[in-house]
C-alpha cells in the first residue's frame, strides 16, 4: 500500500529548481574538481588492512579491534557449533534465558542451548528484553571492517541482536565479503529486495560521551560474538 | 587548489620586494634581513615605494571595496617593477604572499576590476614568499652559521602552510644553518589566534589561542631559546601576549635568524 | 529559537565567557584532540588509485571524489528528492514536504496525536534541534526523552549541544554524575567511573525505549534509488527507537541525499573515519519502509519529513557547497577557535566552522544577530584540510563577512573607508605611518578606538619602529 504524501511537493521543490536553473556558482579560489563524466563510476575505496588472500584473518582482526570476538569453526552436523564454545556461552549465561531469531543457523544454536537446559524463546520484544543472550544469523559479513549484516526479514525482527546484553551471530564463511562496497553496491539493483531494516553491525554498542572514554554496552549489546562457519552452506 | 606554474630561478635574479605594512612600520629589521639574504643569494633587489599594503585586513573583515582600493596601489607598484625587468616579487610574510597569489584575483574580480584581476594573476604567478625563494636559491646562498648556538621552535603561519603549501622550506633553511637546532613542539601548526581583525573583535578568544601556543611552547622538550616564524603579525601577537603576562619569550622572524648567519660582507657578493 | 543564545548575547560575550571557563577548555581540548588523532589514523587506512596523474591518492583522493559526488547530488537535487520520495511512498512510508520549521513541527505533532501517543523517544538529530521540535511536542502534552547518552545529559541539564557528534563533551564525569543525582534521582552512591555512569543511563533509558510510542531520528544519508534512510550510530539507541515504538519519524535535511548506493558507500567510507576514526560506526542502519509481515517488531508506520528551512536558498549561489556537509564534526575537531570556546559560544545549533557558516545562513533571516557568527574564525584553513567533502569553508566565511559588512555599522564602514583612502596612495600612507605621527597618535588613540581597546585586552601594544623600512631604503641601505 502506498504511503501518504503531505505538503506541496512541487511547491516545496520550486525554489530549488529555480535557483539551480540559474546555474551553480563556483568558488574561484578553491574550485571543485570538474567531476567524473556522467556515468563514470564512483571510486571504490581501498582498505589497506584487507588481506585479499586471507579475508577470514582480516575479519577476525578487524572484529577484535572493535571489541568483538571472532570464532572460526568447522560446520557441525545440523549446524551445530562446537560443544566447548556452547558450553562457555551457557556458563556465562547463568540462569538467564536466550532468544533466537527466525534463521536456521540461529535455531540450530537454540536447540543446542535448550539441550543444555537453557530457556530458549523465539525473539519477541518481551522475551528479548528479559534474555541474557540473543542468537541470530547474518546475511553477510565484511572482512575489512569486521562487520556483520543483519536483515530484519531473514531474522523475523530486530530484537534478538539488540536487546539482550550478549549477541551471538552465526554466519557462513561463504557469506564473507571483502569490503562494505561488496554489500552496499548491490543494494540498488532490486529496491524491493531491501528489508525494512538492514544493519551493518561493527562491534558491540559503545559510547564515548563520557570524557571520550570508550565504554561498551551503551544501549545495545555489551558483547558481540561472531561465529564464522567453514564448510556447510 | 589554484596552484600556478612556476619557473625555478637559477642564475642572477632581480627581485622586487613587497615590504608589507606591518614590517614597514613595526619590524623593519625583517625586511632589512630579507634584503641581505636575497643579495647574498645573488639577487638584485628593487623596492617600489609606491606600494602600501596588500589589503588583507579589510579583505578578511569583508570590506572588499576598501581592500581593493589599497591593494590596487600595491599591485600597480609590483607590476611596474615586473614590467621594468624584475623576475619575481618577494614577500617576507606568508599571509601577504597568500593575499597576492591566492586572493588578489578574486578580490579584483569581485569589485568588477577585471583588468586588475588579470594583472594580479600575472603578478601572482611570479610572487614568492621569502623562504620559498631562498629555498629555490639554496645553491646560491653562502653557508650560514649562527654566532651562538640557538634552539628554535618554528611557528608555521596558517596561510603559508595551507594555502601556499610551503611546509618544509622554513625548517630546512633553519636546520641547514650551522648552530641552529629546530625543536619539535605540540601544536606547531596550530593558529596563533591573530587572524587580523579577529584579534581585536574577539580578543578573549584570540588571547586564549595565544596562551595555548605559549603553553605548548613552554612544554617543548628540548626547550627552545626562540620562537621563529615567517609572519610578523603572528610573532607580534604572541610576543604581545607573552609580555603582558610576564612570560620570557624571544621571537624573531626567520629572515632575521638566517641573516645573522650570513658571513660578513656576503651580501655584497 | 529557544535554548539557544543568539538573542540577548553577543559572539564576543559568549566566547569570552567560554574561554574564562578553564574546565570547559580542558574538556573540549581533550575531546577534540582524541577525535582529531583518531581521524588521521582512520583515514590513513583508506587506499585509492588516482584517476589521472597529478590527482591525489589515498584518503585525499577519496575526499576529492566525495566533493564531486556531492556536487552531482546538489545539481540533481530536485529530481533525486522526487525519486527518493516516490520510493518511500511505494514501500508504504509517508512523506511530508516541510518547507519551514513550523511545517515540520506541525506535521510531527499531528503524527504523534494521530497515533494516540504520548511518549516520544529521540535519537540524536541536529535537524530536530534546528526546528525546536522538543518544545513543540512538550507544548502538545507529549513526553520527550533524548536517548543518545550525550543528548540525554544535555536535556537533563537544560543545555544545547556543544558538538554535533559528542553533544555533552563540555561536561566531565563529575559534572555528569552530579547531574544524574540532581535530576533523575540517581543513587547518591553512584560513582564517577564512566562504565558505571553508562550502566546507570542504560538502565534508565532501556525503560524509555520499551515504553515509547514514537521514535524520532534524523537521517545521515537518504538514498534515492531505494527510498532508504541510513542512520549512523554507536550506542544502539538509533536502532532501538526504530525497532520498538510503533511509529518512526525521520527528519531529513533536504540536501542529505545520495543518488545511489555507490555514492553512499563512498560517503560512508569517509563519514565515521572523519568523525571518530572508526571504520564504520557500531551500527549503520538502513531503514526502508515500515515493518514487514512476519517481523516480530519494527514500526507500523514510517514517516519521512523532508525539511527545507532555508536550505534551498543556498542552492546555486555563493554558499551552495555548504549543502555538501555530512555532519561529521571533523572541522570542529581541528578548529583552533572551537578548541578554546566549545560549541555554546556559537550561539545556535551548529558549532565550529560549519556552524560559523550555517548559523548566518539558516538562522540569519529570523535573527540578524546570527551574521556575526561568521567572525568566529581566524581563517586558518585547518577545517578545509579536514572536511571529507572538501567544502571551501574559508571562502564561505569570507563571503558571509562581505554580506555582513554591507550591513555593518556606520563607524566600522567609515573606519575602513578612511583607511582605504589613506592607504591607497603611497604619500598618504607615508603620512599616516610616519613614526612621529604614530607616536603622537598611538598613545592617545589606541586606548580609545575599539580596535585599540580590543588589542589591549591581555596584550601589550606593539611600538612602531623609530624608522620605517621605506625610510631606510630611501636612505640607501
Amino acid at each position: 500500500m502506498t504511503g501518504r504524501e503531505t505538503g506541496d511537493r512541487q511547491g516545496f521543490l520550486a525554489p530549488a529548481r529555480r535557483r539551480l536553473a540559474g546555474g551553480i556558482a563556483t568558488n574561484p579560489v578553491h574550485p571543485p574538481p570538474s567531476g567524473p563524466a556522467p556515468g563514470a563510476p564512483v571510486p571504490l575505496p581501498g582498505y589497506r588492512n584487507l588481506d585479499p588472500d586471507d579475508p577470514v584473518a582480516t575479519f577476525a582482526v578487524a572484529l577484535s579491534q572493535v571489541d568483538g570476538t571472532c570464532h572460526v569453526v568447522e560446520a557441525g552436523p545440523d549446524g551445530a557449533l562446537p560443544d566447548e564454545l556452547v558450553g562457555r556461552l551457557v556458563a556465562e549465561l547463568g540462569d538467564r534465558s536466550a532468544v533466537v531469531s527466525d534463521e536456521p543457523a540461529a535455531r540450530a544454536v537454540g536447540r543446542q542451548l535448550a539441550a543444555r537446559g537453557v530457556a530458549v524463546h523465539d525473539a519477541t520484544v518481551e522475551d528479548a528484553a528479559r534474555a541474557g543472550l540473543g542468537v541470530t544469523g547474518a546475511v553477510a559479513a565484511i572482512a575489512a571492517t569486521g562487520s556483520i549484516v543483519l536483515d530484519s526479514r531473514a531474522a523475523g525482527g530486530r530484537s534478538a541482536s539488540l536487546l539482550p546484553a550478549v549477541h551471538l551471530c552465526v554466519v557462513s564463511v561463504n557469506s564473507l565479503r571483502e569490503t562494505p562496497a561488496d554489500v552496499l553496491r548491490g543494494l540498488g539493483s532490486e529496491p524491493d529486495a531491501l528489508p525494512p531494516s538492514l544493519v551493518l553491525v561493527t562491534g558491540p554498542s559503545r559510547t564515548g560521551d563520557i570524557e571520550q572514554l570508550l565504554t561498551l554496552g551503551a544501549h545495545g549489546p555489551t558483547a558481540l560474538h561472531v561465529v564464522l562457519v567453514n564448510g556447510g552452506q | 587548489m589554484g596552484r600556478q606554474g612556476r619557473a625555478a630561478y637559477g642564475g642572477a635574479v632581480r627581485v622586487s620586494l613587497l615590504i608589507t605594512c606591518v614590517v614597514d612600520v613595526v619590524a623593519p629589521d625583517v625586511a632589512g634581513a630579507a634584503v641581505r639574504l636575497l643579495r647574498a643569494g645573488g639577487c638584485e633587489v628593487t623596492c617600489n615605494l609606491d606600494q602600501t599594503c596588500c589589503g588583507q585586513p579589510a579583505w578578511n573583515a569583508g570590506f572588499a571595496e576598501d581592500a581593493a582600493r589599497v591593494a590596487r596601489a600595491t599591485l600597480d607598484a609590483l607590476a611596474a617593477d615586473l614590467d621594468a625587468g624584475a623576475d619575481a616579487v618577494v614577500v617576507p610574510a606568508g599571509s601577504c604572499a597568500t593575499m597576492v597569489r591566492v586572493f588578489w584575483p578574486e578580490l579584483f574580480d569581485l569589485v568588477g576590476d577585471h583588468d586588475s584581476a588579470a594583472r594580479a594573476r600575472r603578478v601572482g604567478e611570479r610572487t614568492r614568499e621569502l623562504t620559498e625563494l631562498l629555498a629555490e636559491r639554496a645553491d646560491h646562498l653562502p653557508a650560514l652559521r649562527l654566532l651562538r648556538p640557538t634552539t628554535v621552535a618554528l611557528h608555521a603561519s596558517c596561510h603559508m602552510l595551507r594555502e601556499l603549501h610551503i611546509v618544509d622550506q622554513p625548517g630546512a633553511l633553519a636546520t641547514a644553518t650551522d648552530g641552529c637546532e629546530v625543536v619539535d613542539w605540540e601544536g606547531a601548526d596550530r593558529c596563533c589566534g591573530f587572524g587580523g581583525t579577529f584579534s581585536v573583535k574577539l580578543p578573549e578568544a584570540s588571547v586564549a589561542m595565544a596562551d595555548e601556543k605559549l603553553r605548548a611552547l613552554a612544554e617543548a622538550d628540548p626547550a627552545a631559546d626562540e620562537l621563529v616564524g615567517c609572519d610578523t603579525s603572528c610573532l607580534l601577537h604572541l610576543q604581545a601576549r607573552a609580555d603582558a603576562t610576564g612570560r620570557p619569550l624571544r621571537t624573531r622572524h626567520l629572515a632575521e635568524l638566517l641573516a645573522e648567519g650570513l658571513p660578513t660582507g656576503a651580501e655584497r657578493g | 529559537m529557544t535554548g539557544h543564545q543568539l538573542v540577548g548575547t553577543t559572539l564576543r560575550h559568549r566566547t569570552a565567557a567560554a574561554v574564562a571557563d578553564e574546565r570547559l577548555r580542558a574538556n573540549v581540548a581533550r575531546a577534540v584532540d582524541r577525535f582529531a588523532g583518531h581521524r588521521l589514523t582512520g583515514l590513513a587506512e583508506l587506499d585509492h588509485e588516482p584517476a589521472a596523474p597529478g590527482e591525489p591518492g589515498g584518503a585525499d583522493g577519496l575526499r576529492r571524489a566525495a566533493r564531486a559526488v556531492k556536487q552531482q547530488v546538489l545539481a540533481d537535487l530536485p529530481d533525486l528528492l522526487e525519486r527518493f520520495a516516490d520510493r518511500v511512498l511505494a514501500r508504504g512510508g509517508h512523506v511530508c514536504w516541510a518547507s519551514t520549521a513550523a511545517d515540520a513541527r506541525r506535521y510531527i505533532v499531528d503524527v504523534v496525536e494521530a497515533a494516540g501517543a504520548t511518549r516520544v523517544a529521540k535519537s540524536k538529530s541536529m535537524a530536530t534541534e534546528e526546528i525546536d521540535l522538543n518544545p513543540a511536542l512538550e507544548a502538545a502534552g507529549k513526553e520527550v526523552v533524548e536517548t543518545d547518552l550525550g543528548e540525554w545529559i544535555i536535556q537533563l541539564a537544560g543545555e544545547t549541544p556543544s558538538h554535533i557528534i559528542a553533544p555533552a563533551l563540555h561536561r566531565d564525569r563529575h559534572q555528569i554524575r552530579d547531574l544524574f543525582v540532581d535530576t533523575v534521582a540517581a543513587p547518591p552512591g553512584l560513582g564517577t567511573e564512566p562504565a558505571e555512569l553508562v550502566r546507570f543511563a542504560r538502565g534508565r533509558l532501556r525503560e524509555v525505549f520499551l515504553a515509547a510510542d514514537v521514535g524520532i531520528t534524523g537521517a545521515n544519508i537518504a538514498v534515492a534509488d531505494t527510498g532508504s534512510i541510513v542512520l549512523v550510530t554507536n550506542e544502539g539507541n538509533g536502532r532501538l527507537v526504530t525497532a520498538l515504538p510503533r511509529v518512526h519519524v525521520a527528519v531529513l535535511g533536504m540536501e542529505r541525499l545520495a543518488a545511489d548506493w555507490a555514492q553512499t558507500d563512498l560517503l560512508l567510507a569517509l563519514l565515521a573515519r572523519s568523525a571518530t576514526g572508526q571504520r564504520l560506526s557500531s551500527y549503520t542502519s538502513v531503514v526502508t519502509g515500515a515493518r514487514a509481515a512476519g517481523e516480530a517488531d519494527g514500526p507500523d508506520e514510517l514517516h519521512v519529513v523532508i525539511l527545507d528551512n532555508g536550505r534551498s536558498d543556498l542552492l546555486g549561489g555563493e554558499h551552495h557547497e555548504m549543502l555538501g556537509c555530512i555532519r561529521c564534526g571533523a572541522c570542529l575537531n581541528v578548529c583552533p577557535v572551537y578548541r578554546q570556546t566549545g560549541g555554546h559560544a556559537y550561539g545556535w545549533v551548529y558549532p565550529g566552522p560549519m556552524g560559523a557558516v550555517l548559523t548566518p545562513l539558516l538562522a540569519g533571516k529570523e535573527h540578524p544577530e546570527a551574521a556575526e557568527v561568521a567572525g568566529a574564525s581566524t581563517l586558518c584553513g585547518a577545517c578545509m584540510d579536514a572536511c571529507p567533502v572538501q567544502i571551501p569553508l574559508q571562502d564561505l566565511l569570507l563571503s558571509l563577512r562581505r554580506a555582513r559588512a554591507a550591513d555593518a555599522g556606520r563607524a566600522e564602514r567609515a573606519a575602513w573607508r578612511a583607511w582605504a583612502a589613506a592607504w591607497s596612495d603611497a604619500r598618504r600612507y607615508g603620512a599616516t605611518t610616519r613614526a612621529a605621527t604614530w607616536g603622537r597618535w598611538a598613545a592617545g588613540l589606541a586606548g580609545h578606538l575599539p580596535a585599540g581597546r580590543g588589542w589591549a585586552t591581555g596584550r601589550t601594544m606593539p611600538r612602531p619602529a623609530a624608522e620605517r623600512f621605506r625610510d631606510r631604503w630611501r636612505a640607501g641601505s
